[in-house]
């Protein structure tokens, strides 16, 4: 479980997050939702301990994230970070080893249980044609593929992804919130920032709606998906349907200048 | 096409290869003309004990003069290009090695330093007799002294950008020249000469350099060693490293100990050489990817192997055994090369 407790955060004296509150229950399926510039990254950021807050603590299984060491943290959580750029070309095999990290055993690196949970996470996402290619001649929704299977190959009970399927094609998003769902059924806690709100709707049990550094919204898809919220978060006008086959909120937007065809 | 780890086999037993050949070929050249049957009669008979003739003059000039000097640059030339992927690795930048992040100045002032004011207190016989030992300590104090100037020059605008740090380097590195020739200048009667700060040079080193650089090489090396699989991790950034489980600020402090080590000492005893640390790491990724294990590997065979024959064209290029600094010679190797990373061909190195 996942405490975020009257969290402030931000960058020097730019104040991003403002008193927020929020619980993510063990196996929950979550998604975080907002505008650009809505305190998105920077909860993920807090979450993972990588940002100090300003006020406020998170606190991972009781404890405060800040308080665990490297290792022991990447072992209960996994983060999938927004605009990562490949410094030097890697092949994809190594980026996806370094998953194993935080449960190698020193300086002799990786076993065979690590080389094998590594192939079946890039069987998973389906990189497998890829798996000795350099990260650096990829393109961008097939290196966003390879952190997906670096996070699953870390097997940790905890996954926070920033925008995990961006520059994926529409196929390829699908087939990664499909595998994302059926690690949740096995009992993985996922908090997932995303910005495609149907995808979010046809996923997720629980949007939480972010809004000049606050929660503005928070409840299962058919609660908060509706035209006055919608249309109040992202400040456009926008129309909701019902999925003709599964019965969740879809949005439809329009243009907002007088346009003719 | 051939899958990277064979690659990386074949890289290795081609460099293996050439280290002892290069080394046996290097002991030929030299003021004095020697044949390959000689030089090959004098190791004979000192790898079988031969008691008599190592005591000649020839077996004096080539193990003694040549074969020391030649081990001296082969491990200098290991330790810069180590240093250098080191440092690109963690910096993320490929323009990055000991020589363009002015950590070479650094150490280079630290030693310039310690040798002008150790005189001065302790007096010149006292100061030559133990201070030197120290020498390395007191380049490697300068060296981290030159990096974090150059990472606190390179913040300034806000984050840290490739092309910021190196300007960084190069205004640190001018600077430190500046002083270590005012340093000279001030103290006319100090043992070396101030091109040998400025362009690096083996000239006259010999066993006594190489037992004194040796330790050092050890110590820096192993911290090296032993966090190369992380320095695959922090070449993604520390965010991303954190995120993986790693304790950044140390495995990133004993690595930058370990890599100012290895510049600290060789600067201490052959000055400034540049480029070794900047070209190798470039032409090993090129051929053999990036991952960090191999690269040291390949790449500290590489930069011996160049610096070996740097030093043998700086010692026979010019007629009548005068030397050139072996520091001209890379620079002359490295400046263009230099030149073709800025514009961006590294490509296969980066996205």
């Amino acid at each position: 479980m996942i405490a975020v407790e009257n969290i402030s955060a931000g960058y020097g004296r730019r104040k991003v997050l403002s008193d927020m509150n929020l619980l993510f229950c063990e196996g929950a399926m979550t998604a975080v939702l907002g505008p650009n510039g809505s305190g998105k990254t920077t909860l993920v950021s807090s979450i993972s301990g990588v940002l100090n807050p300003l006020s406020g603590q998170i606190k991972v299984a009781g404890k405060n994230v800040r308080d665990y060491r490297p290792r022991e943290l990447a072992e209960i959580m996994s983060v999938l970070p927004q605009k990562v750029e490949p410094a030097f070309g890697l092949t994809v095999k190594s980026m996806v080893m370094m998953g194993r990290y935080a449960h190698g055993s020193g300086f002799f690196g990786y076993d065979a249980e690590d080389e094998n949970i590594c192939a079946e996470a890039i069987q998973r996402v389906g990189i497998t044609h890829l798996k000795d290619r350099p990260v650096s001649e990829l393109s961008g929704g097939e290196f966003q593929r390879v952190l997906m299977a670096r996070t699953v190959s870390q097997q940790s009970k905890i996954m926070v992804l920033d925008e995990a399927a961006s520059g994926v094609d529409v196929a390829g998003k699908i087939e990664l919130f499909d595998m994302l769902k059926t690690l949740n059924k096995q009992g993985a806690t996922i908090i997932c920032v995303i910005h495609d709100l149907n995808l979010a709707s046809l996923y997720f049990d629980r949007l939480v709606f972010l809004s000049e550094g606050r929660a503005v919204l928070d409840g299962p898809p058919a609660d908060v998906i509706t035209k006055d919220n919608i249309s109040n978060v992202y400040k456009t006008s926008v129309s909701i349907v019902e999925h003709p086959e599964l019965g969740v909120p879809q949005v439809l937007f329009s243009p907002s200048g007088d346009f003719t065809l | 096409m051939e899958t990277l780890d064979k690659r990386r086999v074949k890289a290795v037993a081609v460099l293996l290869f050439l280290v002892p050949v290069s080394i046996f070929a290097a002991c030929l050249f030299g003021a004095y003309d020697t044949s390959i049957a000689q030089v090959f009669h004098v190791f004979k008979s000192a790898l079988f004990g031969d008691a008599e003739s190592t005591k000649s003059s020839l077996s004096f000039i080539v193990t003694d003069l040549r074969l020391s000097r030649i081990c001296l640059s082969f491990l200098v030339g290991m330790s810069l290009a180590v240093a250098g992927t080191v440092y690109q690795g963690i910096l993320r930048n490929p323009l990055a090695d000991p020589f363009t992040l002015g950590v070479s100045s650094g150490a280079a002032f630290g030693a310039s330093l310690a040798i002008f004011s150790g005189s001065t207190v302790l007096g010149a016989g006292l100061w030559l007799k133990f201070g030197s030992l120290f020498l390395p300590l007191a380049a490697l104090a300068g060296a981290m002294a030159a990096l974090g100037a150059v990472l606190m020059l390179g913040r300034i605008g806000g984050s840290l950008r490739r092309e910021t740090m190196v300007l960084a380097g190069i205004v640190v590195a001018t600077f430190l020249s500046a002083l270590i020739s005012l340093l000279k200048s001030l103290d006319e009667d100090s043992v070396t000469s101030i091109v040998f700060w400025i362009m690096g040079s083996f000239q006259g080193r010999g066993w006594d350099h190489v037992a004194l650089f040796l330790p050092y090489f050890i110590l820096g090396m192993i911290p090296i060693i032993y966090y190369s699989r992380e320095l695959d991790i922090l070449s993604l950034g520390e965010t991303q490293a954190r995120h993986l489980g790693m304790d950044v600020s140390r495995v990133r402090l004993y690595l930058l100990v370990g890599s100012g080590l290895l510049t600290g000492a060789a600067v201490a005893v052959s000055g400034i050489i540049g480029f070794v640390g900047l070209i190798v790491p470039h032409l090993v990724r090129m051929f053999q990817g990036a991952e960090h294990r191999p690269l040291l590997l390949s790449s500290s065979l590489l930069g011996g192997l160049l610096l070996v024959w740097s030093d043998v064209i700086a010692r026979s290029l010019l007629p009548g055994g005068e030397e050139l600094p072996v520091g001209v010679v890379t620079a002359l190797l490295g400046g263009p090369f230099f030149c073709i990373v800025l514009r961006g061909g590294f490509r296969g190195t980066k996205s």
